[in-house]
């Protein structure tokens, strides 16, 4: 389908790929200007502009519609190939509405998602179905989301029976170097699931998405339901595997420590928007949005000494519900530093960064505020 | 009362970096009478495939006002280990033997109708799930009241009033409006603290938090270690904090007992535990947790997988994943020995490790990664 | 390979299940053989010995006209057993496939079939079969096809209710994200794992199916006599259920066993059909 080399971005541009969101324009209309033909050495290998997403409430017998749960309400960005971009946010935010709508495992409700430079969201049944060969899903739950009645091998060998990729020895073979390349024993692809441990499971799930060699993995919350050892197995294969295939992740996570070992970019996102947007330094050093800063604030430290002398900034309230988002600000609700302003006028996405690492933020006040709270 | 003094003699050890060393909260009331007292706990589950050997022996100790974490992870048995406490195991669980002494009296041997007496008024849990916790067809005020017209006597309206002033406690919004509303619709959050508030209705002497917080966001999980830090020093009520995250309760435990395959593996007070971990499954979990103040890029994971417990334990448990496992770890089930403390203070129980290999380990687990020494900046 | 010796591996390890594929077997084969079996004609009236107790010439004793109760056993278990079958097969078939449609098209589809499962649900069962009786005779298979297209939607409903939970499932969301259709999402995922209440189903309308023939035959609308079936031997012998018990016990006994085998063959189907029942065992 595509004209483009499969495999996404080469392992070597990993490390510089953030630079290049250095001309990454604040404002979306700029996007479509730029991958339309200027010749940038590196386009982004996914592009997402204004993504919205709002699922329907219906009632009553003739199932009207009556409200809509506002998910995903116009969300941009974009990911270079051999980046990870870590997308934050709590319960409710839409972090994992965003990435399916992404993968059109939701059909976007408005909005462009671009992929090496084809339009996903318009694109007819099978030009989307070769498609999904070369962008893959990491679920978090890794009891639901492999098929208990299949043996590992048959799970491993459903990605390339789909897309014919092989004759059956070569599919076999390949089942046998993916198990082996996530760190399982290719001797294993006769048992059932459930005769895995939680970050065994969690392997055999990354060995599906890496199947077809995809340039492109959603891994949404991969580590959330394991436990504190084998989180971080978990991650690290995550990393070696994008090293060594030169793989582009959109990393979704609720626990910001985790997507600073694993980001090149980082996205916070509150409420179907997101509110900040940097590369993991400069959002890790100095959050600019008051949610960013409570989100870190909120993480304990494993030090009895540090946590004694920090001071968190403790949010007030609940998340509000997405079905009825607050007016202005989003945040205002909770934010601490909120004024009459943030009610009624709704942030404009600023780039407060540096010409080479832009750091977009959705605050009115994002310049004066303190952030002595974060560590 | 008690949990006020037991919490500012931590604080004020805290801000002293030389006592914090070797300080646990509880250090100068040791000699007073523990609250609760669990002794040789085993708990085994019958299962038609085997018997699953999930808590093999513990034995710890909580005093008035003093806060227990116990951390494991999944199958460590640090959820059963409570549930036998409370006289709650499920079939086909069964408490093989062990005493556990609320105030001085034996639960295990208590009929079922005086532990019934006991739970909700001596000794009240707060589960993991606060979507699944509470009855959804009763409304919470009939919730809340429960325990009080039961245990504390109360008529209708009393309980009533008594009910909203716990709500109002918790940080509920218009307390004596939402008392007839019905669980669904409070948030995560809110029926947590509507949880907290039924644990607490008749000021127990004893608080088992299961998790509490592991079900929330990060944001609603800081405002409820907040409620019940203040709620502890209010009441002084002891608290047995389980968890599976050795980050949160760093901030507010007094001693830490690290539990591994049914056992505890390591017990000290808070800060020896975090600045001298002598077990090398808590020098493992401490060096896999990710840090917001150590950007290294690598992280320390602990290979392998978690103990098959439906053997009977003939090693340490640790030891098919023990970078230290020497022979004698393969033969021997090492028990928990006493460790001498940093601070010079060794008496008995002080720092329990069950490695036959502690004096090997010792000192900071940060001291292995570079990436340490920047920590001292965000201090 | 493996998942097939698992499977009966699995299936012969659940002695209930074994012991319940020989009884039906041995049964079935009876009544196939019944011509061959049977040491009367089963219309044979002989009125010298009416009503007479099991003894060796009768094993089962012999009914109001004398008839050879054995014989009457074996010949309306080939009525019965083809009736049961063959309406569960039918039911379960187009009930599995209204509710898998249903549940996984959802919305609109969803809507209309299961508008048309309440609908088949409020049909009169039995002003339908009189009218259907005035127009032909009932045969074991009108009756078969009949029962089947009557007891459908039980299964639809509970197979659509597990479809909707299935498909919600990250392993069905998966195969999505890897590019599967429909069908094969079906057919591999949804299907697969929607056994457990398919086979349950399938067990109790055989037994169901039986007995509604009975109740049929009863009003006269079912296999006409002197055609025996477990069913209006049953039916038959109510009268006279306290004095002549051999009467009732016997056909009641073979649907008894029926249909207690067909449910312990689906207990052990279920069982062998799920790796994880299977090796936690």
């Amino acid at each position: 389908m595509s004209d483009q080399p499969k495999g996404g971005g080469s392992p070597t541009a990993t490390g510089k790929t953030p630079t290049a969101t250095g001309k990454t324009p604040a404002r979306p209309d700029d996007i479509d200007a730029r991958s339309e033909g200027s010749p940038e050495p590196a386009p982004p290998l996914l592009e997402v502009h204004d993504l919205v997403k709002h699922f329907p409430v219906r009632r009553g017998f003739l199932q009207r519609q009556v409200g809509a749960i506002r998910a995903v309400d116009g969300v941009s960005f974009d990911i270079h190939p051999g980046e990870t971009l870590g997308l934050v946010g709590e319960s409710g935010s839409g972090k994992s509405t965003t990435g399916r709508t992404i993968l059109r495992l939701h059909e976007a409700t408005a909005g462009s998602v671009r992929f090496r430079g084809q339009e996903l969201t318009t694109l007819d049944r099978e030009p989307l179905r070769r498609e999904r060969r070369h962008m893959q899903m990491i679920f978090q739950d890794p009891y639901a989301s492999l098929n208990p009645r299949h043996t590992v091998g048959t799970i491993l060998r459903e990605p390339l029976d789909v897309h014919g990729v092989g004759d059956p020895s070569e599919r076999r073979a390949r089942v046998h170097q993916l198990l082996d390349r996530v760190g399982l024993d290719p001797a294993w692809d006769r048992r059932y699931p459930h005769e895995f441990s939680g970050g065994q499971r969690q392997r055999i799930g990354i060995a599906r998405a890496l199947a077809t060699r995809p340039a492109f993995i959603v891994a949404d919350e991969p580590i959330a339901a394991l436990d504190v050892s084998i989180q971080a197995q978990i991650v690290n294969l995550l990393s070696d595997l994008k090293d060594e295939l030169g793989l582009t992740y959109l990393f979704i996570a609720h626990d910001l420590s985790m997507v600073r070992h694993i980001s090149d970019r980082v996205a916070v996102m509150y409420l179907g928007r997101l509110v900040e947007l940097g590369t993991r330094d400069a959002v890790f050093a100095q959050p600019l949005h008051p949610y960013t800063q409570a989100l870190m604030s909120a993480i304990p430290v494993p030090d009895p000494k540090l946590e004694a002398e920090r001071r968190p900034l403790i949010l007030q309230g609940d998340i509000p519900s997405p079905a009825a988002p607050p007016s202005g600000c989003r945040f205002h609700t909770r934010c601490p530093f909120a004024e009459a302003r943030c009610r009624t006028d709704e942030p404009e996405w600023r780039d407060l960064g540096t010409a080479d690492a832009p750091h977009l933020v959705a605050c009115h006040f994002a310049e004066g505020l303190s952030n002595e709270h974060t560590m | 009362m008690s949990g006020r003094t037991g919490r500012t003699e931590d604080a004020a050890r805290a801000s002293e970096p030389e006592v914090v060393a070797g300080a646990d909260g509880a250090g100068g009331s040791r000699t007073v009478e523990p609250v609760l007292s669990v002794r040789n706990l085993t708990t085994r589950f019958h299962t038609r495939s085997g018997t699953v050997h999930a808590v093999n022996g513990i034995s710890y100790e909580l005093r008035a006002g003093e806060t227990l974490a116990l951390v494991g992870e999944s199958g460590s048995g640090k959820s059963v280990s409570a549930l036998s406490v409370m006289g709650l195991v499920p079939p086909p669980g069964t408490i093989e033997h062990g005493q556990v002494l609320l105030n001085g009296r034996d639960l295990l041997q208590a009929s079922e109708r005086e532990r019934r007496d006991v739970r909700g008024r001596e000794v009240a849990m707060v589960f993991q799930d606060p979507m699944t916790s509470l009855n959804p067809v009763l409304t919470v005020g009939r919730q809340l009241a429960e325990p009080l017209r039961r245990h504390l006597g109360m008529g209708a309206r009393e309980a009533r009033a008594a009910s909203a002033a716990l709500m109002k406690r918790v940080g509920i919004p218009n307390p004596a409006d939402r008392l007839s509303d019905h669980p669904h619709q409070f948030s995560g959050g809110q029926r947590q603290r509507i949880m907290i508030a039924m644990a607490l209705a008749c000021r127990p002497s004893v608080l088992i938090a299961d998790e509490p917080t592991t079900a929330l966001d990060v944001t609603i999980q800081a405002q409820i270690v907040a409620l019940v830090r203040e709620l502890q020093d209010e009441m002084g009520m002891a608290i047995l904090w389980i968890t599976h995250d050795l980050a949160l309760v760093a901030g507010f435990a007094d001693r830490v007992a690290v539990m591994y395959g049914g056992t505890i593996v390591e017990e000290a007070g808070v800060g020896e535990l975090y600045a001298d971990p002598r077990h090398p499954y808590t020098r493992g979990l401490l060096a896999s947790l990710p840090r917001l103040d150590d950007p290294r890029a690598r992280l320390t994971s602990i290979e392998g997988r978690p103990p098959d417990l439906k053997a009977p334990p003939t090693s340490c448990p640790f030891a098919s994943r023990c970078d230290w496992a020497v022979d004698r770890c393969e033969k021997e089930v090492p028990p928990l020995m006493d460790v001498p403390s940093v601070s010079g203070r060794s008496g008995p129980g002080q720092h329990r490790s069950a490695c036959w290999r502690w004096d090997d380990l010792g000192g900071a687990v940060d001291a292995a990664f570079p990436g340490r020494a920047e920590a001292g900046e965000f201090a | 390979m493996s998942e097939r010796s698992g499977f009966w591996a699995e299936l012969s390890r659940h002695r209930l299940a074994l012991a319940s594929v020989v009884v039906l077997g041995v049964l079935s084969a009876a009544c196939l053989g019944a011509p061959l079996l049977a040491p009367y004609a089963f219309d044979a009236i002989d009125l010298s010995s009416i009503q007479q107790a099991p003894s060796e010439d009768h094993l089962m004793g012999t009914d109001d006209l004398g008839r050879d109760l054995f014989t009457r056993v074996l010949y309306g278990g080939r009525v019965s057993l083809l009736i049961g079958v063959l309406s569960a097969v039918l039911a379960t078939v187009l009930g599995s496939a209204v509710g898998v449609v249903a549940g996984f098209y959802g919305r609109a589809v969803d809507n209309v079939l299961m508008r048309m499962t309440d609908v088949a649900y409020a049909i009169p069962t039995l002003p339908l079969l009189i009218v259907l009786a005035s127009y032909t005779e009932a045969t074991a298979v009108s009756m078969a096809v009949v029962v089947g297209l009557l007891s459908w939607m039980t299964t639809a409903r509970v197979v659509r209710g597990e479809v909707l939970s299935l498909k919600e499932m990250a392993f069905v969301e998966a195969a999505r994200s890897l590019g599967a259709s429909s069908g094969r999402i079906i057919w591999r995922h949804l299907l697969p794992n929607a056994l457990g209440p398919i086979v349950v189903g399938a067990t109790l309308a055989v037994g169901n199916a039986i007995i509604l023939e009975s109740s049929l035959s009863f009003l006269g609308l079912g296999v006409q006599p002197p055609t025996p079936t477990w069913g209006n031997m049953l039916m038959d012998a109510q009268a006279t259920m306290a004095t002549k018990p051999w009467l009732t016990i016997f056909p009641g006994l073979a649907i008894l066993l029926t249909v207690l085998a067909v449910n312990f063959i689906g207990d052990g189907l279920q069982d062998a059909l799920d790796p994880s029942a299977r090796s936690s065992r």
